[in-house]
């Protein structure tokens, strides 16, 4: 009930308001919490500006260069790299959304005997080291002829990203009300249409989180790429983290392509962060 | 909780099929196999509401059955085996006893597990902090919003490789305490074995407090306005309000975000590692996941490094499960 009293009021969680009007020391007093969110600002961005910056200026002198970035790019093939992570990245948010959220629902909203030793097998799968099951994964994956290959490489990423999916829908379907089902289920929709019409664009922010997380996930990952990449063709963490092992030991070039690799996530991040955020806070409000 | 169907003998309630333990007398006819259409509407409704599920649920559990579970199950079995990736041979229990009586460092490689679980708490109060800053509104808490989430888009290697530039002898943190008259306590912070744990400690803290804050940030969004402007009306301050209304409310949510923390600081960080220190100087920032690495990618003691990896994922299970209950989280399981 709380859920709907919720929707009459702004769209944005308006918890407290701590500014009055009133005199200046009053108002002064009321940007106090704004100065502690920019000190936070500060130390959260001041690390990786620094960097960023310093791969621009020459190590000593501090003349400007762009001598870090040429080595980096001629160190690896940058954009075919980033292009290989991007087309694995999308092919295992597309998979996974496509078997974890019809899985979520179900767990959420149609359960039948079992489906909750299911979540909890999900819930536990998230807490399984990757290193642990890598090499017996390896050693099945050769056997199917799967190593080697951007498809097998890419199964691997759907089945560990799975349980993140269902656990995240599961929870996001149940805070959806039932009345709403139900009232679709009146007017004569089954459940296969129940969950087409109804669930699956109310939870548009949920899929939007496990996206964006498979996405980075992805990205982000080393250890699976490296084992199940075929030779020719690597993802950017992979060929990042080859670097330090060639001529290219400096730390600035290094950071250079640290700096570059992190562009497209963070684009994803910037694109996709007004369902992230206020996609978290949907499911209260409507 | 209204059921506005229940009454009615034609269609089931979701509330029927969400809580398993009110399940009436069309959970018993649910058991006998009869057709669609037959007489007991309810039952009929349920059933295909069940099969329905199941046929959902099918793809994403083989998936997960055949990429993890089955790794995991293997991983368990030559835990007990010596194991070189080729043959293995059975050996009972040695690769556990090797690992937690014969291993020579493992009583700082344990340590700094539980210092990982320690630093968990004081991100989380920070994380607690700024998102209920954020809901008071104060200027630029938009803006605000979308920087602190900014670091869930880096990798760990990418975070690794900033955060060792940052903390080097010649790094903008030395940089910085030159410049504000701290110069004597400049130092290669992840060279020293006494400061490297606490160095990397501070930088997971740093890249998973977006998440924490967004976590927090949407709990704080669940709870009604109402409750804030009452005990504002009644006096209580700003600190009371965040302790004695908020945190009882947000209980669930800082639950999650503990054990997001927690996986992550036990299961996750391996590149972070790996790229800041290679779990150095010494052992002093080798945790349990970077030893399985290590036993396994290194020193290609495969047998061991299942049975470490199996004692992490059980220590997983246990405190998600403390966790969970104690958040309150098991009664929605």
């Amino acid at each position: 009930m709380a859920v709907q009293a919720a929707s009459s009021g702004p769209p944005t969680p308006a918890v407290v308001a701590s500014r009055r009007p009133g005199t200046a020391r009053a108002r002064l007093r009321g940007l106090g919490p704004s100065v502690v969110l920019l000190v936070i600002s500060i130390v959260l961005l001041y690390p990786v500006i620094d960097a960023a910056v310093g791969t621009f200026l020459t190590q000593g002198t501090g003349r400007p260069t762009l001598g870090y970035w040429r080595q980096a790019f001629a160190a690896i093939p940058v954009f075919k790299d980033m292009g290989v992570s991007a087309l694995l990245a999308i092919v295992v948010v597309a998979f996974v959304l496509l078997v974890a959220t019809p899985c979520g629902y179900a767990l959420a909203k149609l359960r039948f005997r079992g489906s909750g030793v299911v979540f909890l097998v999900a819930v536990a799968c998230m807490m399984i080291p990757i290193e642990s099951i890598l090499i017996p994964e390896y050693i099945n994956f050769v056997r199917l002829g799967l190593v080697g290959t951007l498809w097998g490489t890419a199964l691997v990423y759907i089945g560990m990203g799975i349980p993140f999916g269902v656990f995240l829908t599961t929870n996001y379907f149940r805070n959806i009300p039932d009345s709403l089902i139900e009232a679709a289920l009146v007017d004569g929709a089954g459940n296969v249409a129940g969950f087409w019409r109804v669930m699956l664009p109310l939870a548009r922010p949920a899929l939007a989180i496990v996206a964006v997380m498979q996405f980075l996930g992805v990205w982000n990952d080393l250890l699976t790429a490296l084992l199940f990449m075929p030779q020719s063709v690597q993802t950017i963490g992979v060929g990042l983290a080859g670097l330090p092992g060639t001529h290219v030991a400096n730390t600035n070039a290094l950071v250079a392509g640290s700096v570059l690799s992190a562009v497209p996530p963070v684009l994803v991040y910037l694109v996709f962060q007004r369902y992230l955020i206020s996609g978290l806070t949907l499911g209260a409000e409507k | 909780m209204t059921q506005p169907f229940s009454g009615s003998s034609g269609a089931a309630t979701f509330t029927d099929v969400a809580a398993p333990e009110d399940r009436g007398p069309a959970a018993e006819v649910q058991r006998v196999p009869r057709r669609v259409g037959a007489r007991s509407g309810s039952s009929a409704t349920f059933r295909r509401r069940a099969q329905t599920g199941i046929l959902f649920a099918l793809p994403a559990t083989v998936l997960v059955a055949g990429i993890m579970l089955l790794p995991l199950f293997q991983a368990a079995y030559y835990s007990f085996t010596t194991w070189n990736g080729l043959t293995s041979t059975y050996v009972g229990f040695s690769s556990y006893t090797q690992l937690f009586f014969h291993t020579v460092s493992i009583g700082q490689i344990v340590e700094n597990n539980a210092w990982v679980v320690l630093s968990i708490p004081v991100g989380l109060a920070l994380a607690l902090v700024a998102a209920f800053l954020t809901a008071t509104r104060a200027v630029g808490w938009k803006l605000f919003r979308k920087l602190v989430f900014f670091p869930v888009a880096l990798s760990w290697v990418v975070i690794g490789i900033v955060f060792g530039a940052f903390l080097a002898q010649d790094g903008g943190l030395n940089a910085v305490m030159r410049g504000s008259g701290l110069a004597r306590l400049t130092q290669d912070w992840l060279g020293s074995p006494a400061l490297a744990m606490p160095a990397l400690l501070v930088t997971f803290g740093w890249a998973m407090f977006g998440i924490n804050t967004i976590i927090f940030i949407s709990g704080l969004a669940t709870i009604p306005p109402d409750l804030f402007d009452a005990a504002r009306v009644d006096g209580a301050g700003t600190f009371r309000v965040l302790l004695h209304v908020v945190l009882p409310l947000m209980r669930r949510f800082v639950g999650l975000a503990f054990v997001v923390t927690l996986i992550s600081g036990f299961t996750g960080i391996f590149g972070l590692i790996y790229v800041m220190t290679s779990g150095g100087p010494g052992f002093s920032t080798t945790t349990l996941e970077f030893q399985v690495y290590q036993e396994a990618f290194s020193l290609g003691n495969f047998g061991t490094a299942a049975a470490l990896g199996m004692v992490l994922f059980a220590m997983m299970v246990v405190v998600t499960g403390v966790v969970g209950v104690i958040s309150g989280r098991s009664s929605s399981i």
